[in-house]
């Protein structure tokens, strides 16, 4: 008896003191930051992983995706930060939100008016990420990346025949009688559906015409590719809308080619939160700009670049 | 009952000083419950130095503070386990533990080689070689502590 209690004290000592110290470190590393800025990096990578949106509010089961707000603020820092001679976009993304990807490849052409951008595109880097990439002033991606697919979809699912077999009435009271387009409960007449085809074309012409001002193409050239279909790596370098194949190396190659110097590389992200300090968790597993928000096209269909 | 006990083999147990190789088995051992619980939070603050060339590493303020930070943690989880439990957990698998003085003061003290400072971390040197020819490192002479081993042997 006496030997389990020593043994269970011992265990319960053990336990608290290597906690204590777990505790103390994660806010000593805390507060010192998981600011990954390297002494002697030159060149920053900001990830935009997943779905691209703009800031919504989060959720615990919500879909990993890239906030445009948090990668323009890494975008920010990496332009005002002196010792930073050049930007690495890492783009796995399928696109997302027009807005959010606007906005980001703005603050994209930002930086390229001072530093060497390069997007390399690894997965995919179609639709809205394609459109950040076309911003950089260089874009690798690997021969068989998912790109291009410069269209826009704001499909949803239209339940007003489905309720009506359920007995269930949809009140329509609205004031404004184009203020409930898009909602799922009432029929999607030819008239309404014209009125927003004309806005998605609207945003189209918008995406063309980024496309080809950045990749010094004509508006005709890009046109014509831009049914909404995807191209491989190989096929997007063909048409021009990808410079070279290639990866990370490429990337870094390009760059130490036009500044002259050893490319050091170090990735910018967003702030570790306290339980991503406790737990250590190494930068390449944090994706920048990540946040959890509730899916797209929860309510009323969103322009999407995807 | 009795009969049986004459017939059975006397015991007696025997503390001595600890061999190199389990005070080193003992330190490996600890060495890796540190590195799983107590120095992950600055993995992430240190990963962009691994990058570097060992010679090109230099640290910024930030990360010197860190180093630091991780040497004192270091120090207090051996100072704590052997001032509360005379036992690493290293020490507690190998069987070994810290007998002499309880004072925190002596423990602090032999366990001061661990601080990255001058002159303390001439004993990164001094103190194994201490161990492996006289069993007993420097520090420990000084705070007047040992690290045993206890066994039982056969009369």
């Amino acid at each position: 008896m006496k030997k389990e209690q020593t043994f269970a004290l011992k265990l319960w000592v053990s336990i608290s003191i290597l906690v204590s110290l777990l505790l103390i470190g994660s806010l000593i590393a805390l507060i010192l930051g998981s600011d990954t800025r390297s002494v002697g990096a030159n060149t920053a990578i900001i990830r935009i992983n997943g779905p691209i949106m703009a800031d919504t509010a989060g959720g615990l089961f919500a879909e990993l995706g890239t906030s445009s707000t948090a990668v323009i603020e890494l975008l920010e820092e990496a332009r005002d930060d002196k010792t930073i001679t050049a930007v690495i976009l890492e783009i796995n993304s399928p696109g997302g939100s027009a807005v959010a990807s606007d906005e980001i490849a703005q603050a994209v052409q930002a930086v390229a008016e001072e530093k060497i951008v390069v997007a390399w595109i690894r997965e995919s880097g179609a639709s809205g990420a394609y459109w950040i990439a076309s911003s950089a002033d260089h874009v690798v991606a690997n021969r068989m990346s998912i790109t291009g697919s410069v269209g826009v979809i704001s499909s949803y699912l239209e339940f007003d025949e489905f309720i009506d077999d359920w007995n269930v009435s949809y009140n329509r009271l609205v004031a404004g009688e184009r203020k409930d387009i898009g909602d799922p409960f009432t029929d999607l007449t030819p008239e309404r559906e014209a009125f927003m085809q004309q806005k998605l074309d609207r945003v189209h012409r918008f995406f063309i015409e980024s496309v080809a001002e950045n990749r010094n193409l004509t508006q005709m050239q890009v046109a014509s590719i831009s049914t909404g279909e995807f191209f491989l790596g190989v096929e997007a370098k063909e048409l021009g809308l990808v410079d070279e194949l290639g990866g990370k190396e490429a990337a870094i190659a390009y760059i130490e080619e036009q500044t002259g110097k050893e490319a050091v590389t170090v990735y910018f992200e967003p702030e570790a939160t306290f339980f991503e300090a406790l737990f250590g968790v190494e930068e390449t597993s944090r994706m920048a700009g990540s946040y959890r928000g509730p899916l797209a096209l929860a309510d009323i269909p969103v322009p999407l670049l995807r | 009952m009795k009969f049986a006990s004459l017939l059975a083999p006397r015991t007696a147990k025997v503390v001595q000083d600890a061999s190199f190789l389990r005070r080193l088995g003992s330190l490996l051992v600890d060495i890796a419950i540190l590195d799983l619980f107590v120095t992950a939070p600055f993995a992430a603050l240190f990963a962009p130095l691994l990058n570097q060339e060992l010679s090109a590493i230099t640290y910024s303020g930030r990360e010197m503070a860190a180093v630091i930070a991780l040497f004192l943690i270091v120090y207090a989880y051996f100072v704590l386990f052997e001032y509360l439990l005379r036992q690493t957990p290293g020490m507690m698998l190998l069987r070994t533990h810290l007998s002499g003085k309880d004072h925190i003061g002596a423990v602090m003290l032999r366990n001061s080689f661990i601080l990255p400072v001058f002159p303390f971390i001439l004993f990164w040197v001094i103190e194994p070689l201490a161990i492996l020819f006289w069993k007993r490192g420097v520090l420990e002479r000084v705070s007047n502590t040992r690290t045993v081993h206890q066994r039982s042997i056969i009369l």
